[in-house]
């Protein structure tokens, strides 16, 4: 078994794919963390442009149609950049609305602000003309100046004191509530729902990434040793078990190194950008873009054991799960089929645990139901959604099915790999299960 | 006795694939294991080898049962088992040490066997010019490679399978299981392969060789088995095999036509032409009548040869019986 895993780890890295796999991993580890944040930077910067106040030369006519007010000494002391424009406010409170007729009268040095509301949501549009000759900044800076004064006014409207106006600026959503039961139930997060799904979507995607890299080899070697009778040549000097063993160790290795060197890729990049100038840590966090997964050590060395080991329970069930399919290959049209059935298992677990929201059910489920908990077991733990009686007993359930797979291995890989059986795939190990 | 195959036995389901099949080798030699397609001969030969599981029977090498721990087997299989995408050199070290050959040991046999086979240029390319001459038998193995390492679905067939032979004797087997050797091979490759088989066979060797080409196994085999749908039709030594056959068939070369002569005696002719017979005889009577008949009536005879069948008509005689009956 030894020389099977080193020649297959020999040949894995000699391979173009799976180097370039490596390589394309390390350089998504070193990337992503800057890419994200750059990116997220540049849309920061977009937002606070259009939130920048700014004045214009020009006119300004101020349609009120809201339900709050507005006058003129709201606004006539406020100093901004470019200097307020001409304007002039028209109290349109109860009157209906035509934008198109409006619109049809706006000259080319002046800006039309339409300010409407539904019930605590003020909306302000900004028509211009065609030609206009006012900038874009100026248009867009203004409108930032009547929502900040419409805004206000609309406190002052409800009633609201200095410290609610500073929590609703701040981000309060007034319509998002929790019961006592859920406000108990997050208490026991390490990590907020936002980040919990960021964490658990990023260790889905690499969780299957990595399953699938490392079956697929699997399957195409076991198959490859069968349809070129090489099976026949190999199982004189090495048992069939021992030969699909050695294959798996040797994809565990692989894995393992090529998610080691992709986290230090991210863990160095993640220390790099911290020296770029103006860096803001608030945004990168925000952002995701630290990519260190740092969330995986909330829980310290459990979190990160129980993680390693979920994936290495993962490669092997699905490394074993390949190797006995691929061994009922007997032509190289039944491939594709044997191929599908991985595949659709693999999915299964993925899709599912892609989509399953941040609830104790779903929670549960990614917990102890293969093949979602492959994916989604180890995030569970490590945000607290479930605790370690949970995550052990999910941990035997996939231990048990490797056992199961492995049982089913050793009454039927031997004989699947010498014989020429016309059925493949899932019917052909079952009807081997029930052989005598 | 050092292989003993006794009362070899197995069944899939209702169906008998090996039915009590027996035969021994004492000696160094050839033993040849024939058959139709279907008739059992690899799943024998798998449980000879201890790969497949026997539902009946035993396999004794050297008064012990035989496995890869008890017996050094080198293995020759039919079809072309190689990685085709992985390089020559790394699958020769990869098999070698799985047969329990490392290191210095490894690479030197690795040379060896290559320079006989004729394979050199194809696992150590840089020693090689584009024309297959060697350029530097010196070179060191591990040098940086101005060329890259050839793989197995760069050779043609008959290469494959030397390559296949190479990593059979990679051990130095004390027992040879070669399945259908010269199949792929120009006449060239045949040679040189049954050279080394000779060579395997002065050295003490014990072979099971199984193939369809006839020619092959007379020239070497000493005691055969034929196999038909599972069981064994023939079996022992081959020149007593072919002796209980008797010798029936004449060659006869005349300078004139002879065919009256051959009808008068009640031969049957098989083939004649420009004055060449091959004519069926019923024993040496009949071909002394014949004889008898030529040289009475001064017919000048240029070859006159009785022997016995060969192994193909014996194969043809037994598994065309048989299927006739059936």
């Amino acid at each position: 078994m030894g020389k099977v895993f080193k020649f297959t780890l020999e040949q894995c890295f000699k391979s173009k794919t799976y180097r370039s796999a490596l390589i394309l991993m390390v350089i998504f580890g070193l990337l992503y963390g800057p890419l994200t944040y750059f990116i997220a930077l540049k849309s920061y910067e977009s937002v606070e442009k259009i939130m920048a106040q700014k004045g214009y030369e020009g006119k300004a006519v101020i349609m009120n149609y809201s339900d709050y007010p507005l006058d003129e000494a709201d606004i006539k002391d406020i100093d901004i950049e470019g200097g307020l424009p001409d304007f002039s406010i028209v109290d349109c409170k109860g009157q209906n609305l035509d934008k198109e007729a409006l619109s049809k009268d706006v000259t080319n040095d002046e800006v039309l602000y339409v300010i409407t509301s539904e019930g605590y949501t003020v909306n302000i549009d900004a028509v211009t003309s065609k030609d206009t000759e006012i900038d874009s900044a100026g248009v867009t800076g203004f409108q930032a100046v009547l929502s900040n004064v419409i805004t206000e006014n609309l406190y002052d409207t409800i009633g609201f004191n200095p410290e609610d106006r500073e929590l609703i600026q701040t981000g309060l959503n007034l319509e998002s509530t929790v019961t006592e039961e859920k406000y108990d139930e997050i208490q026991g997060h390490e990590i907020s729902s936002r980040q919990y799904s960021t964490l658990s979507n990023a260790v889905t995607i690499i969780v299957f990434l990595i399953i699938t890299l490392s079956s697929s080899y699997i399957f195409t070697s076991v198959t490859e040793e069968k349809l070129s009778k090489l099976a026949e040549t190999i199982i004189l000097s090495v048992r069939p078990l021992a030969l699909l063993t050695g294959k798996i160790l040797a994809m565990l290795l692989y894995t393992v190194i090529m998610l080691g060197a992709t986290f230090a890729a991210a863990k160095v990049s993640s220390l790099l950008i911290k020296f770029i100038p103006g860096y803001n840590s608030e945004l990168a966090l925000a952002s995701g873009s630290a990519f260190n997964l740092s969330g995986l050590s909330a829980s310290g060395i459990p979190g990160i054991i129980i993680f390693v080991l979920c994936l290495l329970i993962a490669i092997a069930s699905f490394g074993v799960f390949a190797g006995v399919l691929a061994a009922t290959i007997s032509k190289e049209e039944d491939m594709q089929s044997g191929m599908g059935s991985l595949t659709i298992v693999m999915l299964v677990g993925y899709l599912v645990g892609l989509y399953l929201t941040d609830s104790k059910v779903c929670n549960l489920i990614g917990a102890f139901v293969p093949p979602v908990s492959y994916f989604r077991l180890a995030t569970g733990y490590i945000s607290g959604r479930i605790g370690i009686v949970e995550a052990i007993l999910g941990i035997g359930i996939q231990v048990i099915i490797l056992i199961a797979l492995c049982l089913i291995a050793a009454k039927t890989y031997h004989k699947f790999l010498l014989s020429g059986n016309t059925k493949s795939g899932i019917k052909s190990i079952i009807s081997m299960i029930k052989e005598k | 006795m050092a292989l003993v195959v006794k009362d070899l036995f197995k069944k899939y389901g209702d169906k008998t694939v090996v039915d009590h099949i027996s035969f021994e080798m004492s000696k160094p030699g050839v033993y040849a294991l024939l058959g139709t397609n279907g008739a059992g001969k690899s799943t024998s030969i798998r449980m000879i080898l201890d790969m497949l599981e026997k539902d009946g029977g035993e396999v004794m090498w050297n008064g012990g049962p035989l496995n890869t721990a008890t017996c050094n087997v080198g293995y020759l299989a039919e079809e072309r088992g190689l990685y085709p995408k992985y390089s020559l050199l790394d699958q020769l070290k990869y098999f070698g040490e799985l047969r329990g050959v490392k290191g210095k040991e490894l690479l030197d046999k690795i040379e060896y066997w290559s320079e006989k086979l004729g394979v050199g240029e194809y696992i150590y390319p840089d020693r090689y010019d584009e024309a297959g001459n060697l350029l530097n038998p010196n070179a060191p193995r591990t040098v940086k490679k101005k060329k890259k390492d050839m793989r197995p679905d760069q050779l043609s067939k008959g290469n494959q399978q030397k390559i296949q032979f190479l990593i059979a004797m990679l051990s130095d087997p004390e027992l040879l299981v070669l399945d259908e050797p010269f199949s792929g091979l120009d006449p060239v490759n045949t040679d040189i392969l049954k050279k080394v088989v000779r060579e395997q066979i002065d050295a003490g060797k014990y072979i099971i060789m199984s193939s369809h080409q006839m020619e092959a196994v007379e020239e070497f085999c000493t005691d055969i088995t034929i196999l038909h749908r599972s069981k064994a039709v023939v079996n022992g030594n081959l020149n007593d095999i072919k002796k209980s056959y008797g010798r029936v068939n004449l060659y006869v070369k005349t300078e004139t036509d002879i065919s009256s002569y051959v009808d008068a005696c009640g031969i049957k002719t098989e083939t004649a032409k420009d004055n060449e017979y091959k004519l069926k005889v019923t024993g040496d009577e009949q071909a002394n009548a014949l004889l008898k008949s030529l040289v009475n009536n001064n017919i000048p005879v240029v070859k006159f040869e009785l022997s016995e069948l060969s192994l193909h008509e014996i194969f043809v005689r037994e598994v065309g019986d048989i299927s006739g009956e059936q």
